[in-house]
């Protein structure tokens, strides 16, 4: 028997043109891989016995059965229907960056296909906004099993020609999405940070949950290049000629402080937070998911 | 620059390389987009002045290393101390043979020179083998003295002095005096040095200190050079004691890369017999007169020396028709005068004998005194000349114009009949002195006053040109002189002529006047005591006390000041006091003085020859002193009887006397019965007078007439007079006695000599079995390190620069 994981991994994503396809495998694949307990449901609705299985939850055990028939049974409940995701992806230039077998923009829109799969499979209702300097698409909140569709259809037409100028967007989604969410944002953070985190301040200050995918690519943490190169800046007009080698160690620096300045920033603000390397499987993502999704229906 | 392999340095253009493959590389660049682009030029911004820097460095290093290793293939000979060291080391050996006549020592079967010169064919032959270039240098000590003898003459723009003027001129360099001067060194050096192992020692008793003053230019026209000095000698005491000029110079050469070795080429002292001198009596010598030769002969060994006889020949050279003999060792006719027979000389002491000669002619007669034949050769022969003429010329002033002083000194000196004395007497009155021609003047052998009454300035400057010149000036006082005429006396002697050169007044006392010496209470005190003087040397060996017989009543006395001063002064001043008493009184006054003015000598006799004075004339003594002072006070004029070899030979003569063109028949070589004959013409040295000199430095390319001059012997100068005869003058050039000291420096005197020197000090022997030898260390192997090094530099550089790829 093939393993399940093997389906998450961003080759064999890679081979799998329809992003509808890609979902359904990946999260079919990612949750046949997990313990069967966790993430059945949080309401009062009954719905059936599973044997206990170890690493399940010592709070969920029927005790009553286990009096009656010596066996220790897990009880599951009918989760709750009333979850709103939204789903922003960045689709600026920047995105575009990868030479691995998904480029940045890619492996978001992948993610966010993912976890639209998902939510929606719960019976949740799940958005999507893509933007770049401005929101390209918007999708409202639909629980319905045909919004799916309309998601893959956004997500594989996202243009990516432009800057990133997330604070003027995050305005326009908080003025879109009035509810209070879990906000999944998919970006590289690249070109406009300091705006990109103070409007994942406002969206906190909404009472938005917000889980941060920070996809950036291979190359970008660990800087390969050994040949003189020039770069050329996908979002700016600048160029450099250079030995790679010679500006490696003063390069990582500058970007382990940008990716301190950013965790720094979500810690603040109580968002969740995910550095994700594009060569990476996606089950660490949708793991991070699901917890955020625990603890936005906790606060319920 | 200068490299061996001259194509090789082509290859520098590859120390283009590294830069041309460091801008290909930047054209070759990749292209790529670039997301995280701020912090890329964050990354620059901070860094690009290090990156910049380094990889300039890192260029540099490249080209550096490539251009040590071309560097090193072409073999780079010249440049600068620091370019020096990525090059090919040069190693220049510097030979400094001491060939004084002390080098001429067989006793160890060879002669040490033989041992100094194979122990540089032994050094040289060792040299093609080895790493780096090679160079050498050979400087002969007798060469290199001469060149700086400031007596010598310079010729191409060379020496210290000018001899006719003694003007100081130029400083001679080493081009013109060494044997061979910065020659390279090839695989095959025999021929290289053929024409220094046919050389011999020379004669001389010559200064290494002179050789290395001559390589310090040398060294300094290659300061890049490895300089390797060796000093090949035989190591005496006496040159090496006191080394401190020679210390002088090593320390001040300008190579810092000096390495010194002494080589030592004569392994131990042994016994040697020298004579070392050999010279006539001061008495009067003239043709027709027996001579008294001395001849002195020194033990240098460490043991009592028995039974020795010295052979003494007489050369005439009187003879009108004598020709010259270039076959024979003299052209003169030679006789074999009686051996002389020392029985005893202990160590270290010197025995004089003397022998009787009689030359029956005018001319320039040789005595030559030989020992037996021992080791060392050169030092067991020396010579004399006499220069006689058939008489001796005396001037007798006289106060008295009837010659009544004078008297007793004309018996004495020429007694007539067949009594011979060979002096010729003149007898003039004081005006003499006055209106005399300096020149007539000099004609005199000596001049003996007696009462005169007083000088004129005019006599006194001629009277002390005179003996200033080296004349010889008695004078006595008499009863007809008066207070005021000694008074003249102590105004006009003890002043110094303005026109001298000679600071020394003809008189350094005053005189006070006639003073009585009182009665002996014993009668058998003699009046007269004799001090040891040549005037009375012989007087002395006949009698403890020749003067029994002499009388004094009266004396001049001395100013009393003088003997007051005499009492206290210092032993500085008596050191440097020109005049003593030779002849001293019962009462401790002096009766005769020996005073020395310049050249020659004064001697005053406080007395009068007069009955009422003394009784002195009318004593036998009085014949031989008399006698014996004229000889004394002519031997300070001119008769040069022998000098050491090196000491400038001139014959000065009047143009219209000789013609200028002189033949100087030089002694013959060791081992050689011919004699280089050298022809020189005179030049003008003054208003009809012509000087012919012989001059070494002329000679220098010539290696047979250089030996010549300066080897030891008679040098026979033949001119030719105006009227056709023919003249033969000689010169005796005799080896330093000093040369017989064999006694050797030891290691730890050396030591102590050349404190703060460093050197190496072996045997001559014992240099070709330790051929790790100065000089020939592998360069190589530095340069190597230096390359390595700058390559770990390069490495390191680029490693500091992110050039290496990380290890995976």
């Amino acid at each position: 028997m093939p393993d399940s994981k093997e389906y998450l991994h961003p080759e064999a994503i890679r081979r799998i043109h329809s992003m509808e396809l890609r979902a359904r495998n990946i999260v079919e694949g990612f949750l046949s891989g997990m313990h069967r307990s966790p993430y059945f449901g949080q309401s009062v609705e009954f719905v059936q016995h599973r044997q206990y299985a170890p690493g399940d939850d010592l709070r969920h055990i029927d005790w009553k059965v286990f009096g009656r028939q010596d066996r220790l049974y897990i009880k599951q409940y009918e989760e709750d229907t009333n979850l709103r995701c939204t789903l922003l992806m960045d689709a600026s230039k920047s995105m575009q960056y990868g030479r691995g077998p998904l480029n940045k923009f890619d492996y978001g829109a992948t993610l966010c296909a993912c976890l639209a799969y998902l939510t929606l499979r719960q019976q949740d209702s799940v958005g999507l906004t893509v933007f770049d300097q401005k929101i390209r698409t918007r999708l409202p909140w639909r629980s319905s099993r045909s919004h799916l569709q309309s998601i893959y259809k956004s997500l594989q037409n996202a243009p990516t020609t432009d800057k990133t100028d997330i604070k003027g967007v995050f305005r326009e989604i908080n003025d879109t999405y009035p509810k209070r969410s879990l906000m999944v944002i998919a970006t590289d953070f690249l070109g406009a940070e300091a705006e990109a985190l103070k409007g994942l301040g406002q969206l906190r200050k909404s009472g938005h949950d917000v889980l941060v995918f920070h996809i950036l690519d291979d190359d970008e943490l660990d800087f390969p290049f050994n040949d003189p190169t020039r770069f050329e800046g996908m979002e700016s007009l600048d160029s450099l000629t250079c030995n790679p080698r010679a500006l490696r160690d003063g390069y990582l620096e500058a970007l382990n402080r940008f990716l301190d300045r950013v965790r720094h920033t979500c810690a603040t603000y109580q968002i969740d937070y995910q550095l994700v390397r594009t060569s990476r499987s996606l089950d660490a993502a949708l793991s991070s998911y699901l917890s955020s999704r625990m603890a936005h229906m906790r606060k319920r | 620059m200068q490299f061996v392999f001259q194509s090789l340095a082509w290859g520098f253009l590859l120390v283009l390389l590294p830069l041309l493959i460091h801008l290909i590389n930047l054209v070759r660049h990749r292209r790529t987009e670039w997301a995280a682009m701020e912090f890329l030029l964050e990354s620059y911004r901070k860094h690009r002045r290090w990156v910049w820097l380094k990889q300039a460095l890192l260029i540099a290093s490249r080209m550096l290393a490539v251009a040590i290793v071309v560097a090193m293939l072409a073999q780079w000979v010249s440049g600068s101390r620091w370019l020096s060291m990525v090059s090919q080391s040069t190693t220049h050996h510097y030979f400094i043979i001491d060939d004084s006549a002390s080098m001429g020592d067989m006793a160890s079967g060879g002669s040490a020179y033989q041992a100094a010169l194979g122990a540089v064919q032994t050094i040289v032959s060792a040299a093609p083998s080895r790493e780096g270039n090679h160079l050498i240098s050979v400087l002969r000590a007798s060469k290199a003295s001469k060149a700086n003898d400031p007596t010598s003459k310079g010729q191409n723009g060379s020496l210290t002095l000018e001899p006719t003027s003694g003007t100081p001129v130029v400083s001679k360099s080493a081009d013109s005096v060494a044997d061979l001067l910065a020659r390279s060194i090839p695989s095959d050096p025999t021929r290289l040095l053929d024409k220094l192992m046919g050389t011999q020692p020379s004669a001389m008793d010559c200064a290494l200190s002179d050789s290395v003053t001559l390589l310090g230019p040398v060294m300094q026209q290659s300061p890049s050079e490895k300089a390797v000095v060796y000093i090949l000698s035989d190591f005496r005491r006496k040159d090496w004691q006191n080394a401190t000029l020679l210390k002088q110079q090593i320390q001040s050469l300008p190579n810092s890369d000096l390495e010194l070795q002494m080589i030592d080429c004569m392994p131990a002292r042994h016994e040697n017999l020298t004579i070392t001198s050999v010279s006539p009596q001061q008495e009067v010598l003239v043709a027709g007169v027996p001579s008294l030769i001395n001849i002195t002969v020194r033990n240098n060994g460490t043991a009592p020396a028995r039974n020795i006889s010295v052979r003494v020949n007489a050369i005439d050279y009187g003879d009108k028709q004598l020709e010259q003999k270039p076959g024979e060792a003299y052209s003169g006719l030679s006789t074999e005068l009686p051996l002389l027979l020392i029985d005893r000389i202990e160590p270290g002491e010197s025995v004089t004998r003397h022998t009787q000669v009689l030359f029956p002619r005018s001319g320039s007669h040789v005595i030559t005194a030989q020992l037996p034949p021992d080791s060392l050769q050169a030092d067991n022969r020396a010579n004399c000349v006499l220069d006689l003429q058939e008489g001796l010329q005396v001037l007798l002033i006289d106060g008295d114009a009837a010659g009544k002083h004078s008297f007793y000194f004309e018996s004495a000196l020429s007694p007539g009949g067949t009594t011979k004395t060979g002096l010729v007497l003149t007898r003039e009155g004081p005006e003499y002195l006055r209106d005399a021609d300096p020149e007539a003047l000099n004609r005199f052998a000596c001049v003996i006053m007696q009462a005169v009454p007083g000088l004129d300035m005019r006599a006194v400057e001629n009277l002390h040109g005179y003996v200033a010149g080296g004349g010889g000036l008695a004078i006595f006082f008499g009863e007809l002189m008066t207070a005021a005429e000694y008074a003249r006396y102590n105004a006009s002697l003890t002043k110094i002529p303005s026109v001298s050169e000679v600071k020394t007044p003809l008189m350094p006392f005053s005189l006070k006047g006639p003073a009585e010496l009182a009665r002996s209470a014993e009668d058998t005190a003699p009046d007269v005591i004799a001090d040891n003087h040549p005037i009375f040397e012989s007087l002395l060996k006949l009698s403890n006390s020749p003067f029994q017989g002499v009388r004094m009543q009266r004396y001049v006395e001395l100013d009393e000041s003088l003997f007051a001063e005499s009492a206290t002064e210092s032993r500085e001043a008596a050191r440097t006091k020109t005049w003593k008493p030779v002849l001293t009184m019962r009462n401790k006054r002096p009766l005769l003085i020996d005073h020395s003015v310049g050249e020659g000598r004064v001697l005053f006799g406080l007395t009068a020859f007069d009955r009422q004075w003394t009784n002195w004339h009318l004593d036998p003594t009085f014949v031989v002193a008399a006698l014996k002072t004229v000889g004394y006070l002519s031997s300070f004029r001119g008769m040069e009887t022998a000098k050491q070899v090196g000491a400038p030979m001139r014959w000065d003569f009047s143009s219209q006397e000789m013609l200028p063109e002189i033949e100087v028949l030089c002694p013959s070589q060791p081992g050689s019965t011919i004699r280089t004959l050298l022809r020189v013409n005179a030049r003008p040295s003054g208003e009809n007078s012509l000087s012919a000199f012989v001059d070494p430095d002329s000679e220098q390319g010539n290696e047979e007439s250089f030996r010549s001059i300066l080897n030891a012997g008679v040098f026979e100068w033949w001119g030719t007079s105006t009227q056709g005869e023919r003249l033969v003058r000689n010169l005796a050039r005799n080896v330093s006695p000093l040369e017989g000291e064999l006694d050797k420096i030891g290691a730890t005197d050396l030591t102590l000599s050349l404190d703060g020197v460093r050197y190496s000090y072996k045997n001559a022997d014992s240099v070709g079995s330790s051929l790790a030898l100065a000089g020939f260390a592998n360069r190589n192997m530095l340069l190597m390190c230096l390359l390595l090094g700058l390559l770990l530099f390069e490495q390191w550089l680029a490693w500091s620069a992110s050039y290496h790829l990380p290890s995976k």
